[in-house]
């Protein structure tokens, strides 16, 4: 069977990969970065034991490969009386990960923010939490829209391992389409093309945004 | 008014201010002058507290400012909401601007006004193109930071501090990171606002401008005030040796 034959018939079949894999890489990227900020808020505003618990947190995942927490909520949660679906259930272990690392690109860009605007910010009585929020996020999300950009990327890739808790992502299309037809060259560079077109468009968006913001 | 008493202040061993006395009656411009290191910036910025000090007090209008001292005598910094309450009643302008990139100008004024002072937007807005028409900027309102020359940004950083309503403006060396042809129309900001009456207090290098907009002139030497007095007193006549040799060194 030629290839173009065979995308003919099977590539509507990579709808629903190709759907799964969006949406929880939409969602798990959504959740991740609200997760980072929530770190990194704990990080400054609750002083030396504070930070030293996101930390130790950012270590542990850090430290460890994301497939155990995939594993570990998927099969040890409805023990303890929590039966989530699969696809919660791996959103949750990419947000856990990925917050961490997204905590730390942050953190890196509260660093380039100049010292004196907390001064000024200080000097017009501004509370905490409306510094944090008016003045230190908006410029660290900026800054840190590059870095974000690749762990993006990175957790779009990683949406893969989600095969492994039986979700029909991309990958795991592509593996019941080779046990189906036996055609693997065709059924994975199918899927190869597409992790490319979806990781290249990420970039782009991501290119864009950093573009688009006028003021630096 | 303003009545700072026996303020005493170290970082480690170095002893920055050593007991400075210095009242400012309402309406009042004081310059502090004198050499890089003799406190006169620490000074300043332990009067609207981004410096803590050791001892001494600070009052505004007869409030004591920034500590209470307890039934036992202990000494105590007042609330995190306290001290930003007092902070409101002061504007200050520092020598690198310290506007906040990400915002426009106008942003920039009215951050304080909505948020530290809930004030409503559309009021926030008035005030903050009021006062942006003040400084001459209006027509740069939309405009980012960035776009702006170092002049233009520090006129919007007195707008900012002036959108606080405050009783007293400070103004930390506020031309020295200029270009020269671009200090006059900083300047005449705050020539323009001698109308209004509002106390000021200036850390400056620039002694024919203190000598004009300043009541009273204050040379600090090794974190002490050493002598106080007209502009005239102070820049005409000096009577410290130290200060004599200032000026030569300055002029």
């Amino acid at each position: 069977m030629s290839f173009a034959r065979w995308v003919a018939i099977y590539g509507p079949t990579y709808l629903t990969g190709l759907g799964w894999t969006a949406v929880t890489a939409v969602g798990a990227a959504c959740g991740a970065l609200i997760w980072g900020c929530v770190l990194l808020l704990i990080r400054l505003s609750t002083g030396r034991w504070g930070a030293r618990g996101v930390d130790a947190y950012v270590q542990l995942f850090r430290n460890t490969p994301v497939l155990l927490p995939i594993y570990l909520i998927y099969f040890a949660f409805p023990m303890i009386g929590l039966p989530w679906p699969a696809v919660v259930c791996g959103g949750l272990a990419l947000i856990l990960q990925n917050g961490a690392y997204i905590s730390e690109i942050l953190r890196g860009s509260v660093n380039a923010i100049d010292r004196v605007q907390f001064d000024a910010a200080r000097s017009i009585g501004l509370a905490p939490w409306s510094t944090f929020r008016k003045v230190v996020l908006p410029q660290v999300l900026v800054y840190s829209i590059p870095a974000l950009g690749n762990q993006t990327v990175l957790l779009l890739k990683d949406t893969s391992l989600l095969s492994a808790i039986s979700i029909t992502e991309l990958t795991m299309q592509a593996k019941l389409l080779t046990e189906q037809t036996g055609a693997a060259y065709e059924a994975f560079i199918v899927v190869a093309l597409l992790y490319l077109l979806l990781v290249s468009g990420t970039e782009v968006f991501f290119r864009v945004a950093h573009r688009a913001v006028r003021w630096r | 008014m303003i009545a700072v008493r026996g303020l005493q202040k170290s970082f480690g061993t170095a002893r920055v201010l050593r007991g400075i006395d210095l009242d400012i009656a309402d309406g009042e411009v004081v310059a502090l002058i004198g050499r890089s290191g003799c406190g006169k910036t620490t000074l300043l910025r332990c009067i609207n507290f981004l410096e803590e000090y050791d001892t001494g007090e600070i009052r505004l209008d007869g409030e004591e400012l920034w500590y209470r001292t307890t039934p036992g005598g202990a000494r105590r910094r007042v609330s995190e909401a306290e001290a930003r309450r007092m902070r409101q009643q002061m504007g200050i302008v520092f020598q690198q601007y310290n506007l906040f990139p990400h915002m426009t100008v106008l942003d920039n004024v009215l951050l304080g006004p909505r948020f530290a002072q809930r004030v409503s937007v559309a009021e926030a807005e008035a005030l903050g193109r009021r006062l942006l028409a003040r400084v001459g900027l209006e027509a740069k309102m939309s405009g980012y930071p960035a776009q702006l020359s170092g002049g233009q940004q520090q006129r919007v950083a007195i707008a900012r501090a002036l959108a606080m309503r405050p009783k007293v403006l400070l103004l930390d060396e506020i031309t020295s990171a200029l270009d020269p042809e671009l200090v006059g129309e900083v300047e005449d900001v705050i020539r323009s606002l001698l109308s209004d009456r509002i106390m000021m207090v200036l850390v400056t290098h620039a002694l024919g401008f203190a000598r004009e907009v300043a009541h009273r002139i204050a040379y600090l030497a090794d974190g002490a005030i050493v002598e106080l007095g007209s502009p005239a007193d102070i820049l005409d006549r000096p009577k410290d040796p130290s200060l004599k040799e200032f000026l030569r060194r300055v002029r």
